[in-house]
């Protein structure tokens, strides 16, 4: 069966247990939607991704500002979105900052990341931080689509106990924030993160679904063809191309989760034991996750998405990039210089990760003109600075996207000192059509987004 | 053309938030009763902290149910909390008008020394509204400067819903003799209705507030036409940002063709960044408009290269699928000389359609074709059946440079290397070099094609043979044709066809084996080209073996600053670093320049303690007036030194060398030697208070992990410097001092009441309890 809601802007293929939302296609969509002139603009996305233990600057930070800015060493992955990346220099996390509660900065950067808001000081049940700028859009805007957010991460953590000098865990694995009290807690697994974005009907259904598909070792795809099939004969011939690439899509990475579940020969390189359907290899996690996150937006499962590459003050190796080092004992790098060069290339790696997520978003077309990249704020960066100080201000933040043509793009841009991080918050809930009047610390918005 | 109208409302909302917008999103409204907030207000004023934040929180949770506590709300605005403070205010603001019997407490806020709390004060009076305007407008007079600037931000806030009386205030404040407070007023004009307030300001004389006129005029859809002269005239300013600015806003503006392109030729003329982002922007709110591509193509034109990089800059960011600008790029790289790089960037920017016009583009120079080649191989792989069909154009050069493309790509198809290899009977050697180039990276080729390598090998043409020669080396290298032929090249009179032998020897070790004698008597051939080769074959085995290694040393005396140079840096491969090589490498300092000895001394560090009988010769160059040479200097005595504290005593001075580097370097070197050199800690403790010098300082500081007595004198006053920073490793490292410090309790204790970081107190505690330790 088709729906055919045209609320949700997408239609659906259907099969038991299961709904693949489609992408944006000419043939099925309105005469007002078709055309570029009409007004009806392509619903605006936010993503927001957390990198910990900061990142060494100097190969961080373009020497030139404005457009046509140069890219160091770290963020030279992104060369080819440059025209669509803001690089933003000077923002400050203050609630990432002691603030009389000593130490504790990994943990405060992630509970601060989103928030901005100070956590109270607690390895109990009595957690207390702030309503995360992802959750404020998801309140105010998130019941447009099937899920109001999607939370993703690449370590599980843990969600309670002592992670740092007196702080809770949960503050260290959890960017999301639904209330002062409650983390959303993140999918780490792309099996699961999968079966959720296209599954249908209740989770027990879902899950029983899944398990008869890998029994039977059967693609969703197998389950909705019947409909694919009469909804092929009712597109035009590019939309039948574009739904042909777009199936051959969600198989890809259906087949690589299968792959990661026969990871197990490769987890001698891990210092610590997968559970089965997540990638020994850490950089396929990561892509997984990001095609998830471009799947979720281009079939407007969602609109929202946070992910956590790692967890606050992670020590994972990546010995994938011949850095057998932890990434948080490499960051206390004391000015060595063998140090820094090692943080950079994690760093960088990290960035090629944004990267390849920036330029499936730009290749996916969004709507009657423009790409999901077009519509879409994407903010990734780190609470803390450098690693070795733990300081809080000049943050390395980049916003990609030209959110529907409301962000000058292309620039490298240096706010005035101590600007809270928060007002850039402000800024992307404009532009997403939820504004608030603060959020954390915020203190304005952050008017050099245009010029 | 202007921005579509939903970007007009996002910008007006981005400028005005406060208000009646979305006050209470955040709220989680639990419906409490009353008793619960009669209980909640009493709570605020409980002396445990952690009560008084919980109730803080849930007052601002409640919204509007918290009017009762209203009081209570606004005697909390005096608590030494933060977090009770900005909960507080929160609440209060969240019960909008009726709050109206605390903006008397926030108002007095506006005056806070914290922004945050300005700015929150500013949204709590928004929120409560007009009635607040009164009390604001009074608290004008005689108001501190940054009262006035939030008592703006709140007025502005409140938007168009205040009227006549707002606009007035704000109007007036535009000219308030403090630019802060002025500027605060222009910012809080933007979004209003009134735009003719913000066409007012850009007749003030001051610059600033010109610039943040014209930047509030650039959010607006539409400008009023009394501006667009203003405007104008402002682009013809003589302050860059405030005609960046003006330019900015004029997409916007109904300004005449003829005037537009007069100001963008004239502000062209000067290569500045701000002036380049503000034209492209106008490009870009312009989608490209013909016209004023055709006007900023003048830039092209400029015979300052910064200008036209700049204008390259412009069109690659802002006039893509632009025919006018496409041409000119290309007739500009006709041109240019120096400045190509930036062109080129530009023209491969414009799409992959360029790649046409980049391989027939005429070039004057080989430097100018390598670079073209390598632009046409970063655009996108479709365009690869391009090249190959370029591969039989009748102009040599393209194909040379569509060979030359295809050589610097990443992986070539089977298809390719076919058409490739047809390319090897070319009948110009050009062409037929380009194609062995291209082929010289696969790392299998078929065998009739080897065989096509050897003919050309041995066809008499020196580059085709030297092309040829470098194929052989990585693909055949050991066959007995090649043999032959290699056996003959290295016989051969001419210089090019060795030195390709020689260069096959770096991208093949096997060859080595096979051709030392040759690699033997190239390190003393006549030619230098034939010398460097021979060396930079041992460098690149990161190998020098015994044999050669009297030759390397006489090559460090060559008349070439290149062999000498690859000379040393093979002398670090040496496997056995004996005390007599040490020597050896001491001997050549004097002979050495600058370059040279920087490269002496790092190979010497590599000795370690087997150089420790140079450790004279070395100390010497500390001294050296080359701040490179005295680095490398400081970093060789820390690897050769026999004792900690022989490097340490001459070291030391050097943490007050002239150059910085030196000084990180330094302060790195003692660190290494961890506590034997706390006898640095004085000196470095005060590097801490340098900008410059921080990160070193503190490195080696936390190394050290020491101090002795001698450092009290210092550390001391350090107690009370007002950089936090600085308390913290004057009280760690007086910690460290032990005993002998017993004159720091006074003040640690004084200090352990006071401080209110848990990590300053442990600290704290942890010195005291070390001194008192005896």
């Amino acid at each position: 069966m088709i729906s055919t809601n045209k609320a949700n802007r997408r239609e659906i293929l259907r099969g038991i247990g299961l709904s693949i939302g489609l992408p944006w296609m000419e043939s099925l969509a309105s005469a007002a939607e078709v055309s570029p002139d009409t007004g009806i603009d392509s619903p605006r996305r936010m993503a927001f991704l957390f990198v910990p233990n900061g990142v060494h600057l100097p190969d961080w930070t373009p020497q030139r500002s404005g457009y046509g800015y140069d890219l160091p060493h770290i963020l030279q992955p992104l060369s080819k979105v440059q025209e669509d990346v803001l690089v933003i220099s000077g923002l400050t996390h203050d609630k990432g900052r002691a603030n009389g509660d000593g130490p504790g900065d990994h943990a405060r950067s992630a509970s601060v990341f989103l928030t901005g808001s100070q956590p109270r000081k607690t390895n109990g049940s009595d957690i207390r931080s702030g309503v995360s700028v992802d959750q404020v859009a998801s309140r105010l805007g998130g019941k447009q689509t099937r899920f109001s957010s999607l939370e993703l991460g690449c370590e599980p953590g843990r969600s309670a106990g002592n992670c740092d000098s007196g702080y809770s865990c949960a503050y260290s694995s959890n960017i999301s924030w639904s209330s002062e009290s409650t983390p959303v807690g993140k999918e780490t697994n792309p099996r699961f993160a999968f079966e959720r974005l296209f599954g249908s009907g209740t989770v027990k259904e879902q899950d029983q679904q899944a398990e008869k598909r890998r029994i039977l070792k059967q693609s969703i795809l197998d389950f909705v063809l019947e409909d694919a099939r009469s909804l092929q004969a009712r597109l035009g011939k590019n939309d039948q191309q574009k739904l042909e690439e777009y199936l051959t899509g969600v198989r890809e990475v259906e087949r690589r989760i299968e792959l990661s579940a026969h990871a197990d020969e490769q987890q001698y390189e891990l210092d610590y034991p997968v559970p089965n359907g997540i990638p020994g290899d850490y950089a396929e996690h990561i892509r997984l996750m990001c095609d998830m996150m471009v799947l979720a937006f281009q079939t407007d499962r969602t609109r929202i998405a946070t992910f956590m590459l790692a967890d606050a003050g992670s020590n994972r190796s990546y010995r994938n990039i011949n850095v057998p080092d932890g990434h948080h004992d490499l960051s206390h790098h004391r000015g060595d210089a063998n140090k820094h060069a090692k943080i950079r290339e994690i760093n960088r790696f990290h960035v090629q990760q944004l990267a390849y997520f920036l330029e499936r978003l730009k290749q996916t077309k969004d709507g009657p003109s423009g790409s999901l990249l077009d519509h879409s704020m994407i903010c990734y960066g780190s609470a803390i600075s450098d690693g070795d100080r733990h300081n809080n201000e000049n943050l390395p933040v980049v916003l990609a996207g030209r959110g529907g043509g409301s962000i000058d793009s292309g620039r490298h841009i240096r706010v005035e000192n101590e600007t809270p991080m928060c007002n850039l918050f402000m800024s992307m809930l404009e532009r997403f059509g939820t504004p608030v009047d603060f959020i954390g610390d915020s203190t304005g918005c952050l008017p050099s987004l245009t010029i | 053309m202007v921005r579509n109208h939903s970007d007009q409302l996002m910008v007006r909302c981005c400028s005005i938030t406060f208000g009646i917008l979305t006050y209470c999103v955040l709220s989680l409204n639990t419906g409490v009763v009353a008793q619960e907030i009669d209980a909640l207000a009493k709570q605020l004023s409980s002396v445990d902290l952690n009560e008084r934040r919980d109730a803080a929180y849930a007052l601002a949770d409640a919204g509007p149910e918290a009017l009762p506590a209203i009081q209570q709300l606004a005697q909390a605005l005096e608590d030494q909390d933060a977090q009770v403070w900005f909960q507080s205010i929160t609440a209060i603001g969240k019960l909008g008008p009726d709050a109206i019997g605390a903006a008397k407490q926030v108002v007095a806020h506006l005056n806070s020394d914290s922004q945050q709390r300005r700015y929150r004060a500013a949204w709590c009076l928004s929120s409560i509204g007009c009635k607040a305007l009164p009390l604001i407008s009074e608290s004008l007079t005689d108001a501190s400067v940054r009262h006035r600037e939030a008592a703006m931000l709140a007025i502005g806030s409140m938007g168009d819903s205040c009227g006549e009386e707002a606009a007035k205030l704000l109007g007036a404040a535009a000219h308030d003799q403090n630019l802060e407070v002025a500027l605060a007023a222009v910012k809080s004009m933007v979004g209003r209705k009134n735009a003719d307030l913000l066409s007012d300001v850009l007749l003030d004389p001051r610059e600033e507030l010109i610039e943040a006129a014209a930047k509030g005029l650039s959010t607006l859809t539409e400008i009023p036409t009394s501006a667009n002269n203003l405007l104008i005239r402002q682009s013809e300013s003589d302050n860059v940002a405030v005609r960046a600015a003006a330019i900015s806003a004029m997409s916007n503006a109904k300004i005449d063709q003829a005037n537009l392109e007069e100001i963008l030729s004239k502000n062209l003329q000067s290569a500045h960044p701000s002036i380049t982002n503000a034209v492209i922007l106008l490009l870009k709110r312009n989608q490209g408009s013909p016209f004023l591509v055709h006007a900023v193509c003048t830039g092209l034109q400029s015979e300052d290269p910064d200008v036209r990089s700049e204008t390259a800059q412009i069109l690659a960011s802002s006039a893509v699928g632009s025919e006018v600008a496409e041409q000119a790029l290309l007739q500009s790289l006709s041109r240019s000389t120096s400045d190509t790089s930036k062109i080129i960037d530009a023209i491969t920017r414009m799409g992959d359609h360029m790649a046409e016009a980049l391989l027939a583009h005429e070039s004057q120079s080989d430097e100018l074709d390598r670079k073209l080649a390598l632009a046409i191989a970063a655009l996108d792989q479709s365009v690869i059946p391009q090249l190959l069909a370029a591969l039989k154009s009748d102009r040599s050069f393209v194909s040379a440079r569509a060979a030359n493309a295809l050589a610097a790509m990443d992986s070539l198809t089977t298809e390719v290397i076919d058409e490739l290899v047809n390319c090897l009977d070319h009948p110009i050697a050009e062409v037929r070099v380009a194609c062995l180039k291209a082929l010289r990276g696969q790392e299998k080729l078929p065998t009739g094609v080897i065989d096509k390598v050897h003919a050309l090998a041995g066809s008499g043409d020196p580059l085709t043979m030297m092309a040829a020669i470098s194929v052989l080396a990585q693909v055949d290298p050991l066959s007995e044709r090649s043999s032959l032929i290699f056996d003959r090249v290295s016989r051969d009179s001419r210089p090019e066809l060795r030195k390709a032998l020689l260069d096959g020897m770096v991208k093949n070790v096997s060859l080595v084996d096979h051709y030392s004698d040759f690699l033997g008597y190239s390190l003393s051939d006549p030619s230098p080209v034939i010398r460097l080769a021979a060396v930079n074959v041992l460098v690149s085995r990161e190998k020098c073996l015994p044999p050669f290694q009297e030759q390397i040393f006489r090559l460090v005396h060559d008349d070439s600053s290149e062999i000498r140079s690859a000379a040393v840096e093979a002398i670090s491969f040496v496997d056995e670093k004996t005390p007599v090589l040490a020597e050896q490498i001491a001997h050549i300092f004097p002979i050495a320049d600058q370059i040279m000895l920087v490269q002496l001394l790092e190979v010497l560090t590599q000795f370690a303690k087997t150089a420790s009988g140079q450790f004279g010769d070395v100390a010497s160059y500390l001294s050296h007036e080359s701040a490179e040479v005295r680095s490398a200097a400081i970093i060789c005595l820390t690897g050769i030194a026999a004792e900690p504290i022989d490097a340490i005593q001459v070291i030391l001075p050097m943490l007050k060398d002239s150059d910085g580097i030196v000084r990180k370097d330094a302060a790195q070197s003692l660190g290494s030697f961890e506590s034997a050199a706390k006898a640095a800690v004085p000196s470095l403790f005060l590097m801490l208070q340098s900008e410059i010098d921080e990160d070193a300082a503190r490195g080696a500081l936390r190394s050290i992990d020491d101090a002795g007595p001698e450092a009290l004198d210092v550390l001391l006053p350090g107690l009370d410097s007002d950089d936090r920073r600085i308390r913290f490793y004057a009280m760690f490292l007086i910690g460290k001092i032990g005993p002998q410090a017993k004159p720091a309790i006074p003040k640690l204790e004084s200090m352990l009441t006071e401080t209110e970081s848990g990590r300053f107190r442990e600290t704290i505690q942890q010195a005291i309890d070390r001194i008192k330790s005896e």
